[in-house]
């Protein structure tokens, strides 16, 4: 009897700890990205669906959407970007690999297309190459911007505005740290978008 | 216990005292339990613990939707805080009621629902403050796994019906995207546990009888969900054979004085069979199915999620037969009508299954199940009629009706004749229910 209710409180420090666990860990690699991560900016078009469970967001969809590559992913393989940027300042990808070098900064992202290059090859992924180099589209690494329900369909309206004219000035600054990208702040006409709104509550 | 199981019992204490089977003594302690005080006290439990949580899950979506609201103005460290508050506290209140023994279930139920939907909130709180895209499929998957040890500890029927209810949003959202549903099976057997102690506790109690339901119907709903449905009609056998085994299963393992309600396997065995059976009147399930038809629909194939599919056919399949071996040496013939169904479904599908005239057969296969439901109907209305059972009476004669007018409203037959017929059957239901009810109280009085 006494080992029953040892090993119910022993589940039950187990579910406190497994409970705990996984928002700290989500939480303590993106506060160090936050801080100690290097800083990238991405071109972005904002949208603005509705998620029930967690508020109101801007939805991101980046300009940077493939990079050329002899690389074959499988679906759902990792895939490694490094980055860097364009004459603009804006962030690119400049490989793909299956493994990370040391020199620059790596983003990690899943292969969310498939393998639509192994007719060249005969096989699938994981590890294989193809002579020539091709386009592989990647799916975006970070794809909202949380906002509250008031403010995220103003920051539409206002991109609305912004990204139908040539040149857009709209992105988002995003920090870097060991693969794991974090977003920072969305900047809609170069400024910060909540700077952006206050303005126009101002106004 | 139904109360009018109550009202037997209660009934034949007198007789068992004077017959010297049951002292004075036990006899006022099964009146004090069943009678209108213990069944009031019982009805008044119910009632707190649904309060209860209905309550708790009005908190719960409530907190969910303060959080969702983004408090941006907020430093980053206090929304942190703010995620975590919830799922702090009930954690303590949670730990407070195993230290008092879980005094009422009320208590118990309300705090386990709170607990469970704190821990998702939680997770997607922290999500929002860091921006992280994420989708359903892994959220949904990191929070069942967060609240088995919930499942386990709290014992709770409505941590049951959360976790089965976020198992199958993940399996749904998994099939969606192309993956594979199939852990959904050892992670949902995992419920088996909370189950089995609510049985152990009182079989014939709330927790274990919501516990059967919640089960039972995620256990139907997942099967189509999680097949691969690679080969077209492989769900006319399962869940022939699925409807089958509930029913057989959970009408063996209970008694038959029970209420419907008591006995979840069994009603949801019977309502499946008759629904499906009335389906496979049609000719459109029958067509084009079978290996030759086999096709993913232009979805990325998992060949080891097709022998799933066709190992859970067999499995399940095989189950029915032996149930129905079972029923056969016990002699129970009435249940045989009901048991059968997955041996003609089989039947049916290779009888259409890639032959050359296929489309021909399945006009055949139609025929078959029009048969099948009306002689199910028939034995229904007939065993209601030895049993005294207006219930059965009524559903065998719905049965009947439904498959009559539906046959008939296919049918070139003006309106005039398909009013009179309607008019007819409407008659000899009225009148069968009346001369029911007379001979009833006739037998009564």
């Amino acid at each position: 009897m006494i080992k029953v209710k040892y090993l119910a409180v022993l589940l039950l420090v187990i579910a406190i700890a497994a409970q705990w666990a996984v928002p700290l860990s989500m939480m303590s690699r993106r506060e160090i990205a936050l801080k100690r991560g290097t800083i990238y900016r991405f071109q972005t078009a904002p949208v603005d669906p509705y998620d029930a469970f967690r508020g109101r967001y801007v939805a991101l969809s980046l300009s940077t959407r493939s990079v050329m590559t002899t690389n074959i992913f499988r679906k759902s393989e990792a895939i490694y970007l490094k980055l860097g940027t364009n004459a603009n300042g804006y962030a690119i990808y400049e490989a793909a690999e299956f493994r990370p070098s040391k020199d620059g900064d790596w983003i990690r992202v899943s292969n969310s297309y498939g393998d639509h290059r192994r007719n060249l090859t005969g096989k699938q992924g994981g590890g294989a190459t193809t002579n020539e180099a091709y386009t592989l589209y990647i799916e975006a690494p970070f794809d909202r911007f949380y906002m509250n329900e008031k403010e995220a369909p103003q920051a539409e309206a206002r991109y609305n505005r912004t990204s139908r004219s040539p040149g857009g000035n709209t992105w988002v600054q995003v920090r870097v740290w060991r693969y794991i990208p974090v977003v920072e702040e969305l900047y809609i006409e170069g400024t910060l978008v909540r700077e952006l709104l206050e303005k126009d509550k101002e106004k | 216990m139904a109360r009018k199981e109550h009202k037997w019992l209660l009934g034949e204490l007198p007789v068992l005292v004077s017959e010297g089977t049951l002292d004075e003594q036990s006899a006022e302690k099964l009146r004090l339990k069943y009678g209108e005080d213990g069944a009031a006290a019982q009805r008044l439990s119910t009632g707190a613990i649904v309060v209860s949580v209905i309550g708790a899950l009005l908190i719960g979506l409530g907190i969910i939707m303060m959080l969702a609201y983004n408090w941006q103005q907020l430093p980053r460290f206090l929304r942190i805080v703010l995620a975590l508050l919830p799922m702090a506290v009930m954690q303590v209140l949670v730990v407070l009621g195993f230290a008092r023994k879980w005094q009422s279930d009320a208590w118990r139920e309300a705090t386990a629902l709170l607990w469970a939907l704190t821990v998702g909130a939680t997770v997607a709180m922290i999500s929002q403050i860091y921006h992280i895209s994420g989708n359903l499929e892994n959220f949904t998957l990191i929070w069942a796994c967060l609240i088995i040890p919930v499942l386990f500890f709290t014992q709770a029927v409505t941590v049951v019906g959360v976790y089965l209810g976020i198992l199958l949003a993940w399996a749904t959202t998994s099939q969606l995207n192309d993956g594979v549903g199939i852990l959904f099976w050892p992670m949902a057997a995992l419920v088996l546990w909370p189950l089995y102690k609510a049985m152990r506790t009182n079989i014939y109690g709330a927790r274990a009888i919501w516990m059967q339901w919640l089960t039972a119907l995620a256990f139907v709903a997942a099967l189509g969900i999680t097949l691969e449905k690679y080969v077209p009609g492989l769900w006319i056998v399962l869940y022939s054979s699925a409807f089958a085994v509930l029913y057989m299963f959970g009408g063996s393992r209970l008694a038959e004085p029970n209420s419907f309600w008591q006995r979840p396997l069994h009603t949801i065995g019977t309502g499946g069979i008759i629904i499906l059976s009335y389906m496979l009147t049609y000719g459109w399930p029958w067509r084009e199915i079978g290996w030759c038809y086999r096709y993913r629909g232009g979805r990325q194939v998992h060949v080891w999620a097709e022998w799933f599919d066709t190992t859970t056919v067999i499995v399940v399949f095989l189950f029915a037969i032996i149930l129905l071996i079972a029923l056969l040496i016990q002699k129970k013939k009435y249940h045989l009508f009901y048991g059968s169904m997955p041996l003609i479904a089989a039947t049916g599908y290779f009888m259409v299954t890639c032959g050359e005239r296929a489309n021909d057969v399945s006009y055949l296969t139609a025929m078959l199940f029009n048969a099948y439901l009306f002689i199910l109907g028939l034995a229904t209305l007939v065993r209601g009629i030895w049993d005294r059972r207006l219930g059965a009476v009524n559903g065998g004669m719905l049965i009947l009706i439904l498959l009559i007018i539906t046959r008939f409203f296919d049918s070139e037959s003006g309106l005039l004749a398909k009013g009179g017929v309607f008019i007819v059957l409407g008659a000899i239901f009225l009148a069968v229910n009346l001369t029911f009810r007379k001979f009833k109280r006739e037998v009564k009085s």
